[in-house]
C-alpha cells in the first residue's frame, strides 16, 4: 500500500510538473502577444484608463460604479478640452485613426488617418509620423502625406504637399 | 544457537525498521513536494488568466474603435458587437481613447495646444515650430482672460517683439490672429536658425563670421577657387516673418568679383532658396570651394 501511495505521488508530481511546463509555455506566448499590444500607442494607458483596465482584469478591489464614474468624469473633461481646441483651431475633426507601424524604443513610427472639416471644406488626410527621441527633444517628421479634398483648387496646396510626398502632384483629386 | 538466531532476527528486524522509516520519510517528502508544485501551478494559472484577460480587453476595445486595418479591409460598417459584462465601461474606454486620439491629432496638425489654467480664468497655448518637415522647439504662452485678455507668462525669446505684436492685434477680439502672427514670427526664426545650423554642418569650407540671436543677419566668408580670394557675403533678413533674406551683399578685395555675372546670379539665388541649399548649388558650380 505504501508502494502504491508512492507511485501515485510520483504520478501526481509528474503530472504537476508537466502542467507547469505547459503553463510556462502558454505564459510566454501570451507575454509576447502582450508586448505587441503594448507597443501600440493606443494601448499605452495612464490614469483612469489604467484603473479601468485593471478592473476589467480582476486586479482591483474597486467597485464597478466607482471605476465607471471616475472614468466618466475624465471623459467629460476630454470632451470639454476637445471643444475648446476645436474652437481655437477653427478645425473640426471627426475621426482620427492611429496605427503604430514601428516602435523601437527611441523611434516610433505611426500611421495617422484624419477626417474633418475646416470652414466649409471637408477633408481627409493620411500621413506617416516618425518621432525620434534625442535627449530631451523629440524630432518629428511627416512623410507620405495623402490628402483628399472636396475641391478642384489644389494648385495652391501643391507646394505644401510636395514637401511631404515623394511623387509629383497631378491636377484633380489626390488619393 | 538461539542467541545467534535471536540476534540475527533482531538485526533483521532493525534493518526492516530502518528501511521502513527511510521509505516513510520519502513518502513524507512527496506530499510537501506536491504541495509546492500545486502552489506553483496555482500561481502560474493566475498569471496566465491575468494575461488572457488583459489581451481580451484590448481585443474588445479594438472592436469598439475603428482601425486602419479594418477600414482598409472591410470598408463597411464596423462590428460593434461586444459580448462582455462591463460594456458600459468598455464603451467609456473606447470614447476616452477616441477623444485622446482626436486631441493628439489637433496637436499634430499644427493648431495651438491649449489647456485651461487657473480654474478656467486663463489659457496656456503651445506654439510649435517646424522647418522642412522637422519639428523644432515649442514655445508656451499663458494668457489671462479676466478681467481682460492679457499675456501673463511665456517663454518666447525677448528678440521676438511680443508686446508690440500684442498691441497691433486686438487681443480682446482677435486672439487667434495674434497667435497666428506670433507663430509666424517664431516659425520664421526657427527656420532661419535651422538654416544656420545646416550651413555649419554641410558647408565646412564656408566660415560663419557673424550672426545674431534673431538670425536676421548672417555674414559668411567664402573662398573663391583659383587665387583663394576671400569673399564676404552678408545676408539681411529684414522681414522677420520670412526665412529668406531680403538683401544679399558681397564684399571683396577684388572689386570686380561682386559684379561678375556669375555672382549676380548667385546673389539672386540666395534670395530665392534657403541658404544651405543655395550654397550646395554654388559649390557645385565651383564658384566657391
Amino acid at each position: 500500500n505504501e508502494g502504491r501511495k508512492m507511485s501515485e505521488n510520483t504520478e501526481e508530481v509528474k503530472l504537476l510538473e508537466a502542467q507547469i511546463m505547459h503553463l510556462q509555455a502558454e505564459i510566454e506566448a501570451l507575454q509576447q502577444q502582450q508586448q505587441v499590444n503594448c507597443k501600440d500607442i493606443t494601448f499605452q494607458f495612464t490614469g483612469q484608463m489604467q484603473d479601468a483596465l485593471a478592473f476589467l482584469c480582476g486586479q482591483t478591489q474597486d467597485l464597478e460604479e466607482m471605476v465607471v464614474s471616475r472614468l466618466k468624469e475624465e471623459v467629460e473633461e476630454l470632451e470639454e478640452d476637445l471643444k475648446l481646441q476645436t474652437r481655437i483651431d477653427g478645425i473640426s475633426l471627426n475621426s482620427c485613426i492611429r496605427k503604430t507601424l514601428q516602435n523601437r524604443g527611441q523611434e516610433v513610427v505611426q500611421l495617422l488617418c484624419l477626417s474633418g472639416r475646416c470652414s466649409e471644406l471637408v477633408f481627409q488626410v493620411e500621413f506617416q509620423l516618425s518621432e525620434v527621441k534625442d535627449g530631451s527633444r523629440t524630432e518629428r517628421k511627416i512623410s507620405d502625406l495623402n490628402l483628399v479634398l472636396d475641391s478642384n483648387d489644389l494648385q495652391s496646396l501643391s507646394s505644401f504637399l510636395s514637401r511631404y510626398r515623394p511623387a509629383p502632384i497631378n491636377n484633380g483629386k489626390i488619393i | 544457537m538461539e542467541g545467534v538466531s535471536t540476534r540475527g532476527v533482531l538485526s533483521h528486524l532493525s534493518l526492516l525498521e530502518d528501511q521502513a522509516s527511510s521509505r516513510g520519510s520519502r513518502v513524507l517528502q512527496q506530499p510537501s513536494r506536491v504541495k509546492e508544485l500545486r502552489a506553483k501551478v496555482e500561481a502560474l494559472t493566475s498569471q496566465r488568466d491575468q494575461l488572457k484577460a488583459e489581451i481580451q480587453t484590448h481585443k474588445n476595445l479594438q472592436k469598439l474603435r475603428p482601425s486602419v486595418d479594418k477600414r482598409r479591409a472591410a470598408g463597411g460598417e464596423e462590428d460593434m458587437d461586444v459580448d462582455s459584462e462591463s460594456s458600459e465601461l468598455l464603451r467609456l474606454m473606447a470614447r476616452h481613447s477616441e477623444l485622446s486620439d482626436l486631441l493628439h491629432a489637433h496637436h499634430l496638425i499644427g493648431g495651438y495646444d491649449v489647456i485651461k489654467t487657473r480654474q478656467g480664468k486663463g489659457m496656456c497655448f503651445s506654439l510649435a515650430t517646424a522647418y522642412e518637415g522637422v519639428y523644432l522647439d515649442t514655445y508656451n504662452l499663458e494668457i489671462d482672460l479676466r478681467p481682460k485678455v492679457r499675456i501673463t507668462r511665456h517663454n518666447i525669446p525677448p528678440f521676438i517683439p511680443l508686446n508690440n505684436l500684442a498691441e497691433q492685434s486686438d487681443l480682446q477680439t482677435g486672439l487667434r490672429a495674434f497667435l497666428d502672427t506670433v507663430s509666424q514670427h517664431l516659425n520664421a526664426f526657427a527656420g532661419r536658425k535651422q538654416q544656420l545650423k545646416l550651413v555649419k554642418e554641410q558647408h565646412k569650407s564656408v566660415e560663419v563670421m557673424e550672426s545674431n540671436l534673431l538670425c536676421s543677419i548672417l555674414v559668411l566668408m567664402f573662398t573663391v577657387p583659383k587665387e583663394k580670394t576671400p569673399l564676404l557675403c552678408t545676408l539681411e533678413y529684414t522681414d522677420h516673418t520670412r526665412c529668406l533674406p531680403t538683401r544679399v551683399h558681397l564684399d571683396s578685395e577684388d572689386k570686380r568679383l561682386p559684379d561678375a555675372p556669375q555672382w549676380k546670379k548667385n546673389c539672386s539665388l540666395l534670395t530665392e532658396v534657403p541658404v544651405h541649399r543655395a550654397l550646395t548649388a554654388i559649390r557645385k558650380s565651383r564658384d566657391i570651394v
